[in-house]
């Protein structure tokens, strides 16, 4: 695939084994600057395996990856380097527990981009402002209900002023009451111009906001488009089978 | 329809739960001890047993052959041995700097919730009980059991008129825990004050003649360290606003242990002042240099350089005969030196970070001058360490310093580095299988033989250091715990932020891994604690070999022969009073820690 002048991420036949078990069978699409991807798929198709790849939670075997031109090897730096400029939110928030709201979010900027400590904390009320709840700032995790926990995992992220934000199911841990304030903040994210790969079954959110889709299935991308194409005409038999079992 | 208008229901406002219906005396019984014919049955056996022992107990307490003036006579040789009168100022002084230390803390961190009135008078009465109950059943002199019995029906007549008199404001949880504890001191203290023990009389057997005050030559240290306490509660209350009082407090307890040990107990004088201050000098001024460079000036790969050729020399100079100073303070450097990118950086944490260099230079050039000088404190024995001051100095000691040597083994058995895991694991593992007792012995005997020549320890040295191995072995498994119970998404998350794995383990894994071992810690505290009673083995006095062998062989001048019996007993309860304090601070310690956490 020709790598575009803009590509931020760019995969060639990635492939990737839990030991016998191959759960990339070969992957190859390209993400552009400010292109909102989400991927779709059955469990333990790989949607988690891929994006991990992304910034190296998991290590790919075969194939490329590259980050913003910079190419994922074994090089330590390289991986600290671009790791700091994937945010990541997981499907369980993973916040620290011991740790406040606030110092959650300025841990990394402070130790990892050196931030002096007033700055990284103004930056965070900012952030945690934008995400709608800068009155938790001085509580601990366990006092935050779910999606409080889910726009905070989001904050520390974004406080690392990343290029690419990585999503991996972050609302199916929520009660449905929830989903929707998670929903929103990512909503707004896309639209200020961030750069977006995220794992969902929200085909809401799907339809309305992402640029392109991928459906995964078997380790590999069995179809992609965007989402008209998707929700109006199927190609695919899997992904028929899929959307009418989903919607 | 002129104005439509939604008409909420009244939510109902909160109520205190309703309180369980009056309960007295006899209903508690019915519910809790007769409810059907088979506790009625184990309630009687339950009753009989309780009532054999507390008779057996007591009756063993009252027995007119106990000779308890062995133990009261011989108090202060229990407690330090043959410590030198003329130094025993020492031993209060020590005791002052924890005295003023914790009332420092108690302030600093805000300990102490409230209590009620309901709370307090209840235990006024459990205890006025107890003291009837046993006043009705041991097998006391007449006389005695009357008396016991009265005190304890009085106390807990008192404790029901208070409650009857405070009426509902008993239920108010006002009274401070901080306030009732400072007044339990007061009453300790006064005690010593009229607590008047038998004087054995020398001409006429062991039988007593008169009596004396029981603290006659302690009461008025422990007066002034009383007031000490409070005035330091005092100025504590009025310096916790500021800020680095916390950490100044933590270090100032990190520095307590060599300092009563090392400077105020052993009375070391400093033989090497002026060449260790210029050597100290001279590395505070070199080492802030490199460090600055390191952490300012952006030299990259040759900053990682520097620090690796700073290592290797360091690493080297151990091999060779250079002052051990000088060594430690490379070493020292170097790994700061190494750290420096990781947590160096920016804006005034720089700076705090050099601090933290400096104040680690001057801790060691102060403890190396320490354990290179000769002790002022000379007694007949070699040690002038016994009694019950050994056990403390071994127990804290041997906690406090295996702390980070069991950190850095947790860590290491659980590297990704095989070297490190393949060392980690077989020091634990060869430390675990052999008995402490073994260890203790080959202290004294094997350990001079592994020392280059030169190189002299007290015996009390070696068996810190021995107990300080074997402590941190154990300790290494139960951080090794808390390691594996982080779960994996805290790792993931501090990786994806970019962390180095040193920031990782430093901020995320080891500060969750040590609060999930905290009650395995304190069991460890306390099985370190009770295990120095094991250096009996190899001649030092503690307290337990004193109340074995020294006081029941004492003919002169009073004659304690075959008083073993008294002695074991108060022994047994002295290590039950600070281990039950130990169990209970940590119940706290736990119950604070919880606070806001998952
Ligand atoms: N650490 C692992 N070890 C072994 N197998 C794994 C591991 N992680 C994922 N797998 C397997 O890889 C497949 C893809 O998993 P995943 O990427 O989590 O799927 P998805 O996120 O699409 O549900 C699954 O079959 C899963 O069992
Ligand atoms: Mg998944």
């Amino acid at each position: 695939m020709a790598i575009g002048e803009n590509d931020i991420i760019v995969c060639e036949g990635v492939k990737k084994w839990f030991g016998d078990f191959q759960a990339l069978t070969g992957v190859t699409t390209n993400v552009k600057e400010r292109e909102v991807v989400v991927v779709i798929g059955p469990s333990g198709s790989g949607k988690s395996t891929f994006i991990r790849c992304i910034n190296r939670l998991e290590q790919h075997q075969e194939g490329v990856i590259a980050v913003d031109g910079v190419e994922m090897t074994n090089d330590l730096r390289n991986i600290e380097q671009i790791r700091s400029e994937v945010g990541m939110v997981f499907q369980q928030f993973n916040l620290f527990p011991h740790l406040t709201i606030l110092d959650n979010i300025t841990l990394a900027p402070i130790w990892v981009r050196k931030r002096p400590k007033d700055e990284a904390e103004e930056l965070a009320m900012g952030l945690l402002q934008r995400v709608g709840i800068p009155e938790q700032a001085n509580k601990y995790p366990g006092q935050l209900s779910g999606g409080q926990q889910q726009r905070v995992a989001i904050a520390r992220a974004l406080a690392m002023e990343p290029k690419i934000m990585l999503f991996d199911e972050p609302t199916s841990a929520l009660d449905p009451e929830m989903i929707k304030e998670v929903l929103d903040v990512m909503k707004e994210l896309a639209e200020s111009g961030m750069t977006m790969v995220v794992v969902t079954h929200e085909m809401g959110f799907a339809r309305e906001v992402a640029d392109r889709v991928l459906f995964f299935d078997y380790g590999t991308i069995v179809e992609e488009g965007t989402p008209e194409h998707f929700f109006t005409n199927p190609q695919h038999d899997r992904t028929k089978l899929f959307l009418s079992q989903i919607l | 329809m002129a104005e439509s208008k939604i008409v909420l229901p009244d939510l109902p406002g909160a109520e205190y739960a309703p309180e369980p219906p009056p309960q007295g005396p006899v209903v508690w019984m019915k519910e809790n001890l007769f409810s059907t014919p088979f506790s009625v049955i184990l309630t009687i056996i339950g009753g009989l047993i309780a009532v054999v022992s507390l008779r057996g107990i007591f009756g063993f307490v009252a027995n007119p052959e106990r000779i308890w003036q062995a133990v009261t006579t011989n108090l202060r040789l229990l407690m330090v041995q043959a410590y030198p009168d003329q130094h025993m100022w020492r031993v209060w002084v020590s005791i002052g700097v924890v005295v003023v230390l914790t009332a420092l803390s108690l302030a600093a961190w805000r300990v102490g919730g409230r209590t009620s009135g309901r709370k307090l008078t209840g235990n006024v009465m459990a205890l006025g009980g107890l003291l009837a109950i046993i006043g009705l059943v041991a097998d006391f002199p007449f006389e005695m059991n009357v008396t016991w019995a009265g005190i304890g029906l009085a106390l807990a007549g008192l404790g029901y008129m208070i409650r009857r008199m405070m009426g509902e404001r008993a239920k108010a949880e006002n009274i401070p825990v901080l306030a009732v504890a400072g007044g339990l001191l007061i009453g300790l203290v006064a005690s010593l004050w009229v607590l008047q023990v038998p004087v054995p009389d020398p001409d006429s057997g062991i039988r007593a003649a008169t009596t004396e005050l029981l603290a006659n030559t302690t009461r008025i240290p422990w007066l002034l360290l009383l007031i000490t306490g409070f005035v330091a509660y005092g100025i504590g209350i009025a310096i916790r606003d500021w800020k680095p009082s916390r950490p100044l407090l933590v270090a100032g307890w990190a520095l307590s242990y060599p300092v009563i040990f090392l400077h105020i107990l052993r009375g070391t004088r400093m033989n090497n002042l002026s060449e260790y201050l210029l050597i100290g000098l001279a590395f505070l001024v070199a080492g802030a240099a490199i460090i600055y460079a390191l952490v300012n000036l952006d030299i990259g790969e040759s900053g990682r350089l520097i620090s690796g050729i700073l290592l290797i020399a360091a690493l080297v100079t151990w091999a060779t005969p250079v002052l051990i100073i000088i060594r430690l303070l490379l070493l020292i450097l170097a790994v700061f030196a190494l750290a420096a990118p990781t947590f160096g950086g920016s804006g005034g944490s720089k700076y705090r970070y050099m601090g933290i260099y400096a104040g680690t230079v001057v801790v060691m050039v102060y403890l190396m001058l320490l354990a290179t000088g000769t002790s002022a404190v000379q007694t007949q024995s070699a040690v002038p360490f016994g009694g019950f001051m050994i056990t403390w100095l071994l127990a804290i000691g041997a906690v406090a310093l295996s702390f980070p040597i069991g950190v850095v083994l947790a860590l290491a058995r659980t590297s990704s580095l095989p070297l490190f895991r393949v060392m980690a694991t077989v020091y634990i593992e060869l430390v675990r299988g052999v008995p402490l007792i073994t260890w203790l012995l080959m202290s004294v005997v094997v350990f001079p033989f592994l020392f280059p020549e030169g190189v002299e320890f007290e015996d009390v040295v070696k068996v810190l250091l021995f107990f300080t191995f074997f402590s941190a072995a154990y300790l290494a498994e139960n951080v090794r715990g808390g390691l594996q119970a982080v779960s994996k998404g805290q790792a993931e998350a501090s990786n994806a932020l970019g962390m180095s794995t040193m920031q990782r383990t430093a901020f995320i894994t080891l500060p969750q891994a040590l609060r999930a071992v905290i009650p395995a810690l304190v069991g460890q505290v306390i099985a370190t604690f009770k295990d120095t009673s094991l250096v009996a083995i190899v001649g030092l006095f503690d307290i337990l070999l004193i109340a074995k062998n020294v006081v029941p062989n004492q003919s002169q001048p009073f004659n304690f022969l075959g008083s073993i019996k008294e002695n074991l007993v108060v022994v047994a309860l002295v290590y039950w009073i600070f281990t039950f304090i130990f169990s209970r601070v940590s119940q706290r310690i736990e119950r604070n820690l919880g606070v806001g956490e998952r």
